[in-house]
């Protein structure tokens, strides 16, 4: 999301981390700002670092059952993200929405396809033993590889041309994520494509009765009730259906910010408070869920390697969309945010245990290519 | 625009029942659903309820019979089920909101007076309920052919079970109501009180149950395990008040977070050392009332932004819960137990109301705002099931229909009282003294 475009009303961007800091020396990492919680270095990789010590893999206090009993607060972290990347997709301004989405669609597709179809060929080369099917896993790590999340680039033109286009990328994650785990989950009646039609149909009805509520609720303890309940039904529907509560989050933030009144910079406004104690829930989870064996370590090396060959592919598709130049960009692109994760949590509570590799390996990933960028040079520069 | 919470309502209804019918069979539960259904659908159905002069509670609870798996099963026994995870919680929080509210100065000189209205009232409705079920034993579908002692054991161990009172819900009534006043403080010190007593009695009569069913006699853990229940409560519940109130003196952020979690902390560790959350956590609201007084108003701020949503799913899960099945089987020997109930209730709290010298309107209303019986009754009727499965299983039946009834009936009365006595939405206003 841009980060010129702050809404008097809710203050920035609920996804944007606050300005990069102006002076850094050269020699030292760079520092990562995801989730905003502060300046401190890859404060998501810290989470997911804590959830791994935690974890049935380390300490043992977040065992099995107590994970699995954190389905409800992942289901509706993953419906207040799905928000806020719907609310996010309206801060483009008009002039400049042709462009972020050829490039966000494009750059994702790019990377999906590099990541999906190298990591398919290597399981399928190497006759990787899997729990699931080899082309089931390669599409869902390379959906999953596809995020980006560009929270340092800079405060020049370019910068914000760069992350409008890594908001926009969000979204075909989203869809195309939501279709593989509703696929995944199995084409028995009713049908993927049924329940992904009640889900867009769900998401859209939720908006619609937050969009009657919110504006006309009588106080903040009365608001507060219908947006609380509003994001649980959002993240009961998605589970229910066996899609995803990213989908009935982003599809209902569509509604709220076409339909005419301040609905979605209520429901932003309310969602923020939750928002960073439920992604750092996200990624403790996340953390905690890895389980190490060398099918997961090998796969998330390989699929590390495959997504930083296809964001430099897709910097070097989209750089003249964008008129940069594709290394910066690249770079800028490389960090994941916590989308992938998102997903594979998703999937994992769709699907059940089998999948549970899939969280493993998008969580090391994400982390990996955490690590990788802070040691990248990074800020787009005009005319770079 | 009028039809706005109508058609929000629809919609709501619309998106449940579809997803219902398009979900695969198998399809990963979530509590999520439930819980956001239930939180919208009843909200707006106890506005509707407050047109028609219930009290909010009311609708709350007619939503989840309504709903919940006996009728339209938009709610199932599953998910009823799950929306009882909020039970602890909810219990936590209102003992909580009780022991902020309650003023222990202005209680303190009437305590004489209360304790009078409350052993009397429990002595006649013990005295009541035990004679008149022992003499109608052979006409309920318990252990009709049980006779003597036995008979006498399972008489005293139902009549204590049939007179409890529910503080949960009498206090969730005063919270919904934004009520203050001496009714309602008379009838939360009643409850509270009468809880303590039940503890005691229950634990008794029980010990003389496991007697006559040929068990062993407990005198001195019997003794051990009461202290521990009552008096490690109240220390329970006084140190994690005291830690609490620090935090709010000392840090003061993020209150509405931190008492959920405080909620959670009072209820699940109560659970675990087999102590009485619902004292634990009224001694921790008396604590933090009377230990940090100053920042007692931010904190009474948190516990109104948190109260309503946990209030009504406490409450469409206790409608969801609702056994009707047991109402069918058992209905016309319950409904006549609760008239006898509620009547040796009228009758108590009026001697004990003389004998305590409280002759005034307000109080007379005492009775109405003890009608209520859930969590507490239901968890006894469990516990005697569990240990006496013979005769206890039919006589959680009974409870479990005992409970419907007053759990409906109750709340309506109570909020009446309530306004009739000019105590409801008395705590938006300056406080009495």
């Amino acid at each position: 999301m841009s980060p010129e475009r702050i809404w008097p009303e809710v203050g920035r961007d609920a996804l944007d981390p606050p300005p990069p800091a102006p002076v850094r020396r050269r020699w030292l990492p760079r520092r990562r700002l995801a989730l905003g919680v502060g300046d401190t270095l890859a404060p998501s990789l810290t989470f997911i670092v804590i959830g791994v010590l935690l974890g049935p893999s380390g300490s043992h206090v977040l065992s099995r059952p107590v994970l699995d009993r954190a389905e409800p607060l992942v289901s509706v972290a993953l419906a207040v993200l799905g928000v806020f990347v719907g609310v996010g997709t309206t801060t483009i301004p008009r002039t400049a929405a042709r462009d972020a989405y050829l490039s966000g669609a494009v750059g994702s597709m790019v990377t999906t396809v590099v990541a999906a179809g190298g990591l398919w060929l290597l399981l399928e080369a190497w006759a990787v033993p899997l729990p699931i099917p080899a082309a089931a896993c390669a599409v869902f790590l390379g959906i999953a590889a596809s995020a980006s999340a560009v929270t340092d680039a800079g405060r020049t033109e370019l910068a914000r041309r760069v992350t409008r286009m890594a908001d926009v990328d969000d979204v075909p994650l989203i869809v195309m994520g939501s279709i593989a785990v509703a696929w995944l989950a199995g084409d028995a009646a009713p049908s993927a494509a049924l329940r992904l039609l009640v889900t867009v149909i769900a998401g859209a009805g939720i908006g619609l009765a937050g969009w009657l509520l919110f504006e006309r609720a009588t106080g903040t303890p009365e608001r507060g009730v219908f947006v609380t309940g509003t994001v649980l039904l959002m993240a009961g529907t998605g589970m229910y259906l066996g899609t995803s509560p990213l989908l009935t989050g982003f599809v209902a933030a569509l509604v709220w910010v076409r339909a005419p009144g301040v609905a979605d910079r209520i429901g932003v406004n309310d969602l923020r408070v939750l928002q960073h104690p439920l992604l750092a829930l996200l990624l403790i989870v996340a953390g905690a869920s890895i389980e190490w064996t060398l099918l997961v370590l090998w796969a998330a090396v390989a699929t590390v390697l495959l997504r930083l060959v296809g964001k430099i592919l897709a910097s070097i598709v989209v750089a003249p969309i964008l008129r940069v130049q594709p290394g910066p960009l690249a770079t800028a692109l490389l960090p994941p945010g916590v989308l992938g994760i998102a997903l594979a949590l998703n999937a994992s509570h769709v699907l059940g245990g089998d999948s549970r590799v899939l969280v493993g390996v998008a969580t090391a990933v994400a982390a990996a290519s955490e690590a990788l960028a802070m040691f990248l040079p990074g800020g787009l520069e005009d005319g770079a | 625009m009028i039809v706005a919470r109508p058609l929000a309502l629809l919609v709501i209804f619309g998106i449940v029942i579809g997803v219902q019918r398009v979900a695969p069979a198998g399809a990963a539960s979530s509590v999520a659903l439930p819980f956001g259904f239930s939180l919208i659908a009843a909200y707006l159905l106890g506005g509707a309820a407050e047109l028609v002069r219930l009290p909010r509670l009311s609708g709350y609870l007619l939503f989840g019979l309504l709903c919940g798996p006996y009728l339209l099963n938009l709610i199932t026994a599953s998910m009823a089920r799950d929306l009882q995870l909020v039970n602890g919680l909810a219990i936590s929080l209102i003992a909580l909101i009780a022991g902020i509210e309650i003023n222990v100065q202005r209680l303190r000189a009437r305590a004489k007076a209360i304790a009078t209205v409350g052993a009397v009232t429990l002595g006649v409705m013990y005295a009541v309920i035990g004679v008149l079920l022992f003499a109608a034993w052979p006409w309920l579908p318990v252990a009709p052919e049980a006779g003597g002692l036995q008979r006498l054991s399972m008489v005293l161990v139902l009549t204590a079970i049939t007179a409890s009172f529910s503080p949960t819900v009498i206090i969730a009534v005063v919270a919904e109501s934004r009520a203050r006043g001496p009714l309602s403080e008379l009838v939360i010190a009643t409850a509270v009180l009468a809880d303590l007593a039940l503890i005691l009695v229950f634990t008794l009569v029980m010990q003389l149950a496991r007697t006559m069913a040929g068990g062993a006699a407990e005198g001195g853990s019997l003794l051990v395990h009461l202290s521990w229940e009552v008096l490690g409560s109240l220390a329970f519940g006084g140190v994690v008040g005291g830690l609490f109130a620090l935090y709010l003196r000392l840090v003061g952020r993020e209150l509405t977070l931190v008492l959920l979690a405080l909620c959670v902390i009072l209820s699940q560790v109560a659970r675990w050392w087999h102590l009485e959350p619902l004292l634990a956590s009224l001694a921790a609201g008396l604590v933090i009332e009377n230990i940090a007084p100053a920042r007692a108003d931010a904190l009474r701020d948190a516990v109104e932004r948190s109260a309503l949503p946990v209030l009504i799913l406490f409450f469409a899960a206790a409608g969801a819960s609702l056994q009707l099945d047991a109402l069918a089987v058992i209905g016309v020997p319950a409904l006549a137990v609760a008239i006898v109930r509620v009547l040796s209730l009228r009758a108590g709290a009026e001697m004990g109301l003389r004998a305590a010298g409280l002759t005034d309107d307000t109080s007379q209303m005492l009775w109405m705002g003890l009608v209520s019986q859930a969590g507490v009754t239901l968890g006894l009727g469990v516990l005697v099931a569990a240990e006496f499965p013979e005769w206890g299983r039919p006589v959680q039946t009974l409870v479990v229909a005992l409970s419907g009834l007053h759990v409906l009936v109750g709340p309506i009365l109570f909020r009446n009282a309530l306004a009739r006595a000019g105590e409801v939405g008395r705590l938006d206003g300056p406080p009495a003294h």
